[in-house]
């Protein structure tokens, strides 16, 4: 009872870095119809933008603010730049190319800049573990798990309160009527793309104390979120944090308790539970009919 | 005088040509109806007057020419009731009428919202349901009003009879010609159905594979004979 209990703790922690990866994934796809492939890379490397600075003496709050600006502005001018240029020529296939060369030039631009060694990075909230009942959790995962749920509080407010989020809702439901109607449609995209880099980094800057800062680091568990995603619907938001944590759960019961999957091949589970959506449910658990493509 | 101005307009898809000179002219105040069969080309003329098809020629709006021009035509008081309503199904209906004053000032906007939903009812009793859920003329009312948010200058109505019984066609034109008689909307609305738009249209134009005829007032295109036997049955 108690390991029970403590993989689902356990799987509530990497189940919030899932769902915080997958909204951004989800905000992108909402926005231009595609996943986003560099999405763990461009938070890899917003979290070694905040571990330089951190060197250099700048407080730990500061430096994750200015980063978080830093990646907004950063994933707005690839949208920008790169991806609307080409979304008029290029079908869907080309951009999820492009995301993944973008994914190379930072993995390796990262580890050009700050090498490919493994960084400590300063946690948060440091000291000793929290117990809930017979399971433990350490404060940092405790954070982790706060923030994500704040950050789909405040995602549903943008969408639901304001109004550029009542644009951005529409601009996903029908561009075209949206663009006949003079909506700012291009804004919106770039501010999507925007938000997702700067969740992407925040999420990096909370998970690195963990996993250790180095190029790649949330490659691993890009995956996972990808799952996360999938199973959420890809165009809902509420999709993504549900898909995520079901996803760290399944994860880690899997591991310790299904036969021949252990540690080493969990990457199984994450890849049955696409095959499962894609089968029987393709529009996942909270999506619109008949938008899965990939 | 004329709000807009349309000369030699040519426009198609790719290499197909639909629209070979089209000329015409909608007054200031006016309702005027084109009149066209099945693929006559009456999307097309009004999806390159709002700028969403490239067109050459020649299309004058309040004395400013459009075409060529990266301006959104709906920045400058042109509202597009599209073919098939384009509707937000997601968004309930007081959002997809929310979500149209958007350039307005938010004061304008809740008084305009409530203004529609006072005259368009079924709109206020549905205000918080998904529009994907209302009913086909339900839809195009909102449809409607929803063009109407923006506080246009002239609107641009794409067949709103399709796909609705006569009755509620009648209820909706007799709406159309209320709201032009009460604000001097200018209405440039197209259609086949040549028996209930010409009751309230003040000018009529017919248009057949991409080319305009002559513009007549609307009583007498009702008396045309050609015009009896092509549009009105027999
Ligand atoms: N997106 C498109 N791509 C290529 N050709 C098109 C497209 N839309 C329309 N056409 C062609 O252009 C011609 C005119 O079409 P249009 O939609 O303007 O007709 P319409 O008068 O609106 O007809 P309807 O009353 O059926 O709506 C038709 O021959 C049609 O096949
Ligand atoms: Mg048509």
């Amino acid at each position: 009872m108690t390991l029970f209990l403590q993989q689902i703790v356990d799987g509530l922690s990497s189940g919030a870095l899932y769902a915080a990866t997958a909204l951004s994934l989800v905000l992108v796809y909402r926005a231009s119809g595609f996943l986003n492939f560099a999405q763990a890379e461009m938070a890899t490397f917003g979290t070694f933008v905040v571990w330089q600075l951190w060197i250099w003496g700048v407080p730990l709050w500061a430096a994750v603010s200015l980063s978080l600006v830093l990646s907004f502005f950063g994933g707005a001018l690839m949208e920008r730049t790169l991806i609307r240029p080409l979304t008029r020529s290029a079908s869907h296939l080309t951009l999820i190319i492009v995301t993944l060369g973008v994914m190379l030039i930072l993995l390796n631009g990262a580890g050009w800049i700050f090498d490919f060694g493994v960084k400590e990075f300063p946690s948060v909230l440091g000291g000793p573990v929290v117990e809930l009942g017979p399971a433990v959790i350490s404060r940092q995962s405790l954070v982790v798990i706060c923030t994500v749920f704040l950050l789909a509080a405040a995602l549903w407010v943008l969408f639901q309160h304001t109004r550029i989020g009542l644009v951005m809702r529409a601009a996903v439901d029908n561009p075209e009527s949206a663009d006949l109607m003079g909506l700012p449609t291009g804004t919106v995209l770039t501010i999507s793309w925007g938000l997702a880099a700067a969740i992407g980094t925040l999420m990096g800057v909370l998970v690195a104390p963990q996993v250790f800062l180095a190029p790649g680091m949330l490659l691993p568990t890009l995956i996972y979120s990808f799952t996360a995603a999938i199973l959420g619907g890809l165009d809902s938001p509420q999709g993504a944090i549900v898909g995520g944590f079901i996803v760290g759960i399944s994860e880690n019961l899997a591991g310790s308790y299904l036969p021949g999957i252990g540690a080493d091949f969990k990457q199984a589970v994450a890849l049955a539970i696409i095959m499962a959506v894609l089968l029987f449910k393709s529009e996942g658990l909270f999506g619109t009919k008949g938008v899965i493509r990939v | 005088m004329a709000l807009l101005e349309v000369a030699g307009l040519h426009a198609g898809y790719g290499a197909l040509q639909v629209l070979h000179e089209v000329d015409l002219t909608v007054d200031d105040g006016d309702i005027t109806v084109i009149l066209g069969a099945n693929g006559a080309g009456k999307t097309t003329l009004l999806r390159a007057l709002s700028g969403m098809l490239p067109a050459r020629g020649s299309v004058t709006y309040d004395g400013t020419e459009l075409l060529g021009r990266r301006r959104n035509p709906a920045r400058m008081g042109i509202a597009h009731v599209p073919q098939g309503r384009g509707t937000f199904g997601t968004l309930t209906v007081e959002e997809n009428l929310r979500v149209a004053g958007y350039h307005r000032p938010a004061r304008e906007v809740e008084s305009s919202i409530r203004r529609w939903q006072e005259f368009f009812p079924r709109l206020g009793e549905r205000a918080d349901q998904p529009a994907a859920g209302l009913s086909g003329g339900e839809q195009q009312m909102l449809a409607i009003a929803r063009a109407l948010m923006s506080a246009p200058r002239l609107l641009l109505l794409d067949e709103p009879s399709l796909g609705l019984a006569p009755k509620t066609t009648r209820g909706l034109f007799e709406g159309l010609k209320r709201i032009n008689d009460e604000t001097g909307l200018t209405m440039l609305l197209v259609e086949q159905n040549a028996r209930l738009t010409l009751a309230i249209a003040d000018h009529a134009i017919v248009i057949s594979a991409g080319r305009t005829g002559e513009k007549r007032p609307a009583a007498q295109m009702w008396q045309d004979e050609t015009i009896q036997r092509a549009y009105l049955g027999d």
